[in-house]
């Protein structure tokens, strides 16, 4: 117990409240100019803003894998309920030099497109997409799972249609766990970085994400530049962490038990 | 049965998820080995054998070898502490293990800068010390288990809340001491949810970039990771060789994942059945 | 409305599930599907409600043949063991899900359903309790709105599976009673199924037996009890004891004792007899009969209850009105009533 106390406040917490004390000392002036620079601006604009995009296409390609893995059978399910955890396994730099291979205008797949991808924001949508499904697969795969069949059964004798069961009474109970994934997968889209660094082509104000403008600012010595952005991104992760939490307790509340 | 879509509707469904999965996850995964034989076998071998290359390994061995111990005794120890004792704040401590996982690597990396760097507060103290954190090894390990170290716990925390009390509760009346309890009850109850964790921390410590690449001051041969080497390779144009590295990382991950896989076949009950 | 199914065939991979059914339910029967786990019971009830798919056989209602009609269109209330209730939902939600999920057509206006709702909150006794969620509510108010909302869509039939599985005793006794009168109240033809017999005796007008995929006996409780049709459920109802015998000339010799048979007439030979509690004589040691030594002696209201160990050391079970012996004693159980079949 003291131990595991301990542990984390020399390993978290007094690491992170570094973070908010050193900007507490920059002064508002200065922060104001370096954490809302219409550079800084336009980054969170893209960090944020990608984030969001790739973890709803998250959200919706990541229930249908999860679905398709709960309840149906085929040929090499297990291969591909392995293959779901690749991103959380592979290294975020080897991904990011993968996707810009693929990407680029040269690649298997950049080739084929009509839209250029890499080098451009779409780029940091693609990284992120990547990054995010397993955190919305395996959020909601093992809710799919518990939910009863017979709550399914229930809703047919009742004379519900597959859509309306789907949309009335599946959807409904996976929803929270939906969101969750979702939360999750955007937390950790606003703040990666190595995926993202290869494929984004980092032009400033056009597809600079916030992580990268820190190092910028950490290469330059500007660390207290670098710290006001952080502590504007940890602001915003906290806020999406406390959001799942609050989330999940109002959840747990609502339908404990049974 | 009644409840089950017509087979049309079944079947797009999985070829849509499969489509999905093969463009976003399978492709990446066969462009890294695709970029690392393209100029043939020989190259490859060229590449990995480098001096730089290697010592970079080695530094990534290294750096996992010191990490990954230390998270799994912190994260038996918290998963312990939050699964079988009640305590104010338990909520609170559950959270904050969570923690790394939301914050940007790069924030973990300008953390530990902030800290032990030469401007940062213990920066005076450790260099009148000759101690170097920052732009050497020991940053890096520090980083590196910041970023990993909520893996183990996750993993126990939910197994451990299932399983509940009672096993110890048993030994405990049967005059098992503390230690005795440990190490025959709970030990053996949890050891492969635990390996599953080791799993995944031990890929994540091995392969991060962001809060590494903040810390490690980018010196060849000295404090570059595998990772960050395949960054340097990549940014110098030398596409097959960073590819190759990239290749060793992109096949431990696929270790990973078979004995992750392979866990969860054979004890997916003894494994926690949350996600991740 | 008549319920009848024929010829009913449904297997499960290697495991024949119901072999060859044929059941007729009367309009407005209370009927019980009993049998240990494993008999069919429950696939037979998930037939009739649409819920599985038979492999062969006919399923109708009121004439009509229903066997290919999804459970949505069947217009049965189907109450689940675990009642199933949708737990994202509010209870007045659950109740209206069936009204809500008409086509738009059919559809009662919200006002009509709020109505509806409040009508069977109050018909299950949960007034004012609309604005719960389900895991508020205790096992037996669940049990209620699992009915409620099976009664939302005005069935025809209700069918059961294990309705008071998941209560404790005092509740389960409660709603029983209560549930009677709910299905005489509403006109409908039930089918509820159970493994427990003292529920099926006490609350079907019949009771149809199973035993492997098949049905051994459909009969009034007192049928069932007091005249079963087969060894199974002789064997399986009122907690009787079994003994090798041999049957001719339409009498059971057991043990030395020639006793007239009370089961249907059955061919000369070996056979199986079934002895209840209650149809033992107890005498003493040396006269003919089943050896046996006392074990222990316990009262209850009006009877006592001994505990006999025969020679072969099985233990038996005897309730009797009076009673003079003492653990320890030797004693001999002479059966007055028995019911035995071809073994």
């Amino acid at each position: 117990m003291g131990f595991t106390v301990f542990y984390l406040c020399v390993v978290v917490l007094i690491p992170l409240s570094a973070i908010f004390i050193k900007t507490a000392g920059l002064g508002f002036d200065q922060f104001i100019a370096v954490a809302l620079s219409r550079r800084a601006l336009l980054a969170y604009r893209l960090s944020f803003g990608a984030a969001a995009v790739a973890a709803a296409i998250n959200s919706v390609f990541g229930l249908l894998v999860a679905w398709v893995l709960v309840r149906y059978d085929f040929a090499g399910k297990r291969i591909v309920s392995a293959l779901v955890d690749l991103p959380f396994a592979l290294p975020t730099a080897v991904a990011g030099i993968a996707l810009t291979a693929l990407y680029a205008p040269t690649g298997w797949i950049g080739g084929l497109l009509p839209v250029k991808v890499a080098f451009e924001p779409l780029g940091v949508v693609v990284a992120l997409t990547f990054i995010g499904l397993p955190f919305v697969v395996r959020t909601v795969e093992p809710v799919l799972a518990d939910l009863g069949h017979d709550v399914e059964e229930a809703a047919a004798s009742l004379g519900a249609g597959r859509r309306q069961t789907f949309t009335r009474v599946i959807l409904p109970a996976v929803a929270p766990a939906l969101v969750t994934g979702f939360a999750l997968a955007f937390a950790r889209g606003v703040g990666e970085y190595g995926s993202v660094i290869f494929i984004a082509g980092n032009l400033p104000y056009r597809s600079e994400i916030a992580p990268l403008l820190i190092v910028q600012q950490l290469e330059q010595y500007n660390y207290a530049g670098a710290t006001a952005i952080a502590a504007t991104m940890l602001t915003a992760s906290f806020a999406v962490l406390l959001a799942i939490n609050l989330l999940q307790a109002w959840d747990r509340r609502r339908m404990a038990a049974l | 049965m009644s409840t089950r879509e017509p087979r049309w509707l079944r079947w797009t469904l999985i070829v849509v998820a499969l489509a999905f999965l093969i463009v976003n996850l399978a492709l990446p995964l066969a462009a890294v080995f695709a970029g690392a034989f393209a100029k043939g076998l020989a190259a490859y071998r060229t590449a990995i054998v480098e001096h730089d290359a290697v010592a970079a390994m080695k530094l990534t061995l290294t750096v996992a070898a010191i990490a990954v111990p230390l998270n799994i005794v912190f994260g038996v120890a918290a998963s312990w502490a939050v699964a079988k004792f009640d305590f104010p704040g338990k909520s609170i401590l559950i959270s904050l293990i969570d923690l790394p996982l939301s914050v940007s690597p790069v924030v973990s990396g300008l953390i530990y800068v902030l800290l032990f760097g030469l401007q940062g507060w213990g920066g005076e103290w450790l260099r009148d010390h000759d101690i170097k954190l920052i732009f050497a090894v020991p940053g890096i390990v520090l980083a590196t288990m910041f970023v990993t170290f909520p893996f183990v716990a996750r993993e126990l925390i939910p197994l451990m809340l299932e399983q509940g009390r009672t096993d110890e509760e048993a030994a405990r009346s049967l005059g098992a001491s503390g230690w005795q309890t440990f190490a025959r009850v709970t030990l053996p109850n949890i050891r492969w949810g635990l390996l599953y964790g080791v799993l995944l921390c031990n890929a994540r410590a091995m392969g991060e970039f962001g809060a590494v690449s903040v810390v490690s001051g980018h010196i060849r041969g000295l404090t570059n990771t595998l990772p960050l080497h395949i960054e340097i390779l990549y940014n110098e144009y030398n596409y097959v060789a960073a590819f190759a590295v990239a290749s060793l990382l992109a096949g431990l991950a696929l270790v990973t994942l078979v004995a992750k896989s392979a866990l969860e076949w054979r004890f997916g009950d003894q494994i926690a059945g949350g996600g991740h | 409305m008549t319920v009848a199914v024929a010829d009913l065939t449904k297997r499960f991979r290697d495991h024949l599930a119901l072999d060859s059914v044929t059941l007729d339910v009367r309009p407005g029967e209370f009927l019980a599907l009993l049998g240990p786990s494993g008999s069919g019971k429950t696939t037979l009830l998930r037939i009739i409600g649409g819920l599985d798919f038979p492999d062969a056989g006919t399923v109708s209602f009121a004439g009509e043949d229903v066997a290919g009609r999804p459970a949505r269109d069947r217009r049965v209330g189907f109450v689940f063991q675990n009642y199933a209730l949708f737990r994202h939902m509010r209870v007045a939600d659950n109740i209206a899900f069936g009204l809500t999920v008409k086509p738009r057509s059919q559809r009662p206006g919200a006002m009509a359903i709020a109505a509806r709702v409040d009508e069977l909150l109050a018909l299950v006794q949960l007034p004012g309790l609309g604005r719960r969620y389900p895991a508020q509510l205790s096992g037996g108010q669940r049990q209620r709105v699992a009915l409620a909302r099976a009664l939302a869509v005005d069935p025809a039939v209700l069918l059961l599976d294990e309705p008071f599985g998941a209560l404790d005793a005092k509740v389960r006794n409660d709603l029983r009673r209560w549930l009677r009168g709910v299905h005489a109240q509403m006109g409908l033809t039930s089918i509820f199924v159970t493994h427990d017999q003292d529920e099926a005796l006490d609350l079907a007008d019949r009771v149809a037996v199973m035993n492997n995929g098949r049905i051994e006996q459909v009969d009034t409780p007192d049928a069932v009890y007091n005249r079963p049709a087969t060894a199974f459920v002789a064997d399986f109802i009122g907690n009787a004891t079994r003994f090798d015998c041999r049957l001719s000339d339409g009498a059971v010799e057991l043990a030395g004792v020639r006793l007239p048979n009370t089961a249907p007439p059955a061919p000369d030979g070996p056979g199986v007899a079934f002895v209840r509690p209650h149809e033992f004589a107890i005498a003493s040691a040396g006269t003919p009969g089943l050896a046996a030594t006392v074990r222990r002696v316990t009262h209850t209201a009006a009877m006592a209850n001994v505990e006999a160990v025969l020679a072969d050391g099985r233990v038996v079970d005897i309730a009797t009105a009076t009673v003079a012996v003492d653990a320890g004693a030797a004693i001999t159980l002479v059966p007055t009533v028995v019911r035995a079949y071809p073994a």
